[in-house]
């Protein structure tokens, strides 16, 4: 292999990628995964966009962008002070820089970044990085279906990343259908 | 008497929490290991198709879902008493092969390695993969990003999928690989020994020839004389898939050898009130507590354990670092936790090794990856190692295939024992007279890592807390001091 050059560095990013996050067998870590799953399900036909269910972060989430020119990341949030179901959406730029390596498992996400850019990874800026985020509560209670406020946001939640993407928001459903949703099994 | 916690909160970990309790003069009285409590999975299983646990196993964690949907598959043979056709189990081999270098690579450069490559002092803003590269230059940063990719296409070819498998069922594989699938498999494989040995040499320019870290490895701190088990195959030599369970005692014979069906007979299961983590320990020696040596049946199950408890390795190039590893540590069996880095890259290139010899074995093209059970199902155990210890699934069912009982011991939970007492033994060494700040916090930690622990399993929430915070308190329990770890 070329050792000092990544071997797609010269690739041209382009596309979009809504990244949905979460563990569906975890209660409300789920909601980005059942979000993904609707904004699959309402995106207009002819729109290039790829949707996708991911559940690691780190540098297999940098990984899971390489190439993008624009990532719709879509996770639950834990925010003790916050009440769960709470939609926000900010930008890459926003999240913390923890650069930690307490995790004994992965690197945070603006490291794997940083790690990914500094290799010449193509890689998103942070501001073509939008993270939609509900906030959640019920996150080490193994469940299929996230908790009634995080499920109940899950439409709202879906509008927010179609309006990201430039699409009509009246598409989505008032009421949801747990047939939208689907099993822990069953990425696309 | 002071009260400090470490309390990492962050993406795939959870709430693990180390506590440490100083007295009037400063001295460590105690120290306790919390992980989080994830409710009620064996009762999340039960009443479902056994036939589900390889998909259904394989989401409660984040970092070896290719770990827990082998051992389910093995213990879905079991419980339907069917033996995959060679092919299959070759198959299952291989995709087990590629997941161990992409889980190894990701723990030394990404997460363990760190501590040496950049150093322990540093600050934590550079105790990273970025740090790696800029310690040991782009060409690190680089191999590891390429070898991750390659060997998760290997893992999505075999597996059908790139992060949660599907491939592997009760007697065999749903699949077989083609010819081209073959061959890019075996270049990968290639790519793989060529990596390995490359961090190898990476590690004895950097670690082996810093005599300040050898001193580091050896030190007292770091060392602790226990128990230690692996499975082995037939040559006794180290196997990530399939043999039997040994056990080697503190001075490195053989203390036990069983098959993996027969863990109840040799394992039991201690009790704090503090954890929800049980502390299995050897029920042929008994729980004495937090103490090693010979009387205490705590036993550790790691890379370093399962190259003490072989008599070497199964390829060639493996077993020449195998050798080297030992006869620059004095000797077998290495107490040494923090050589469990080391131990980890001679795994490295073991599994690359074995991924080469598979990819190019005649019979792993075959079209016969699969036995279709005809039994009733009853009882199934299955076994494998997972990178960060011995995983053990173990299934009872209705003659209708529904789980009535559902158990798994998991690698960190082997050695849940072993790491409380790493910590409780690195924190008395460090923290004297009371005083306490960063760098002797990561030298703890440095023992807890070393494991490559996996407390929670796939807890994705955004973080939205400090990845870590330090709280000290007075002997009346009121906060008197608080630190931020990785923290802006």
């Amino acid at each position: 292999m070329s050792t000092d050059r990544h071997p797609d560095a010269a690739t041209p990013l382009a596309g979009v990628r809504v990244i949905g996050l979460g563990n569906p067998i975890l209660t409300d870590d789920g909601v980005g995964i059942y979000v993904a799953r609707l904004v699959r399900r309402l995106l207009p036909a002819g729109m290039n966009v790829e949707v996708v269910e991911l559940a690691t972060g780190g540098l297999g989430l940098m990984e899971a962008m390489i190439g993008c020119e624009r990532v719709i990341l879509i996770d639950a949030i834990w925010l003790p002070e916050e009440a769960p179901g709470r939609v926000l959406h900010f930008t890459a730029e926003a999240l913390p820089v923890t650069l930690n390596s307490a995790a004994a498992h992965d690197i945070d996400l603006p490291g794997a970044l940083a790690a990914g850019r500094r290799l010449g990874v193509p890689l998103p800026t942070d501001d073509a990085i939008l993270i939609v985020a509900v906030t959640a509560r019920e996150v080490l209670t193994f469940g299929e279906r996230p908790t009634p406020p995080v499920l109940a946001a899950i439409p709202q939640a879906a509008v927010t990343v179609l309006e990201a993407l430039g699409c009509p928001p009246d598409a989505v459903p008032p009421v949801l259908n747990e047939s939208m949703l689907g099993g822990y099994d069953d990425i696309a | 008497m002071k009260q400090i916690t470490i309390d990492p909160i962050t993406r795939l970990e959870g709430h693990g929490k180390i506590e440490i309790f100083l007295d009037d003069a400063g001295e460590v009285a105690n120290t306790y290991f919390q992980v989080p409590e994830l409710r009620g999975f064996e009762v999340f299983c039960l009443g479902r198709p056994a036939e589900e646990m390889p998909r259904l196993t394989n989401r409660i964690c984040g970092v070896c879902p290719e770990a827990h949907h082998m051992a389910a598959a093995k213990a879905l043979d079991a419980l339907y008493h069917v033996d995959p056709p060679p092919a299959g189990k070759k198959l299952r081999e291989l995709f087990y092969s590629a997941f161990y270098v992409t889980d190894h690579t990701t723990h030394f450069y990404a997460l363990g390695g760190p501590d040496f490559v950049v150093g322990p002092d540093a600050p934590a803003a550079q105790r990273n993969i970025l740090g790696v590269i800029a310690a040991a230059g782009k060409e690190a940063g680089l191999r590891v990003i390429n070898t991750r990719k390659k060997n998760h296409e290997v893992i999505k070819i075999i597996g059908g999928r790139a992060i949660h498998p599907v491939a592997a069922l009760p007697g065999g594989m749903s699949k077989a690989i083609n010819e081209a699938e073959r061959q890019f498999i075996e270049q990968v494989a290639r790519e793989n020994v060529e990596f390995a040995l490359w961090s190898l040499e990476l590690f004895d320019q950097i670690v082996l020839k810093n005599s300040g870290y050898v001193d580091l490895i050896v030190s007292d701190a770091y060392t602790q004389k226990t128990y230690y088990m692996g499975l082995l195959d037939e040559n006794n030599h180290v196997n990530f898939y399939d043999g039997m369970i040994a056990v080697v005692d503190p001075e490195g014979k053989m203390f036990a050898r069983f098959e993996p069906r027969d863990y109840t007979k040799h394992i039991a299961e201690h009790v704090e009130p503090y954890s929800y983590l049980k502390y299995p320990y050897l029920k042929n020696v008994g729980w004495k507590g937090f103490v090693d040596g010979k009387d205490s049946g705590m036993y550790a199950c790691t890379p370093l354990s399962r190259l003490n408890v072989a008599d070497g390795m199964a390829t060639p190039k493996a077993q020449e670092a195998y050798e080297k590893f030992y006869a620059t540590l004095g000797g077998k069996p290495v107490h040494h936790t923090l050589a469990t880095h080391w131990a980890r890259l001679v795994e490295l290139l073991y599994a690359a090794e074995r991924m080469l010899e598979l990819a190019t074995d005649p019979e792993i093209t075959s079209p016969n990856v699969r036995k279709i059970p005809t039994e009733k199902p009853d009882v199934g155990i299955g076994t494998v190692e997972a990178p960060r210890g011995t995983l053990t699934h173990h299934y009872e069912t209705d003659e209708k295939g529904i789980l009535t009982r559902v158990n798994l011991i998991v690698g960190t939970t082997n050695n849940n024992a072993p790491i409380t007492y790493s910590i409780k033994k690195a924190a008395k060494a460090m923290i004297r007279g009371g005083v306490v700040n960063d760098g002797i916090l990561n030298r703890i930690e440095m023992a807890f890592r070393s494991y490559d622990p996996c407390l929670s399993c796939a807890t994705h929430s955004l973080p939205g807390q400090m990845p870590l915070e330090v709280l000290v308190y007075d002997s009346s329990g009121a906060l008197v001091e608080r630190r931020a770890q990785y923290v802006d």
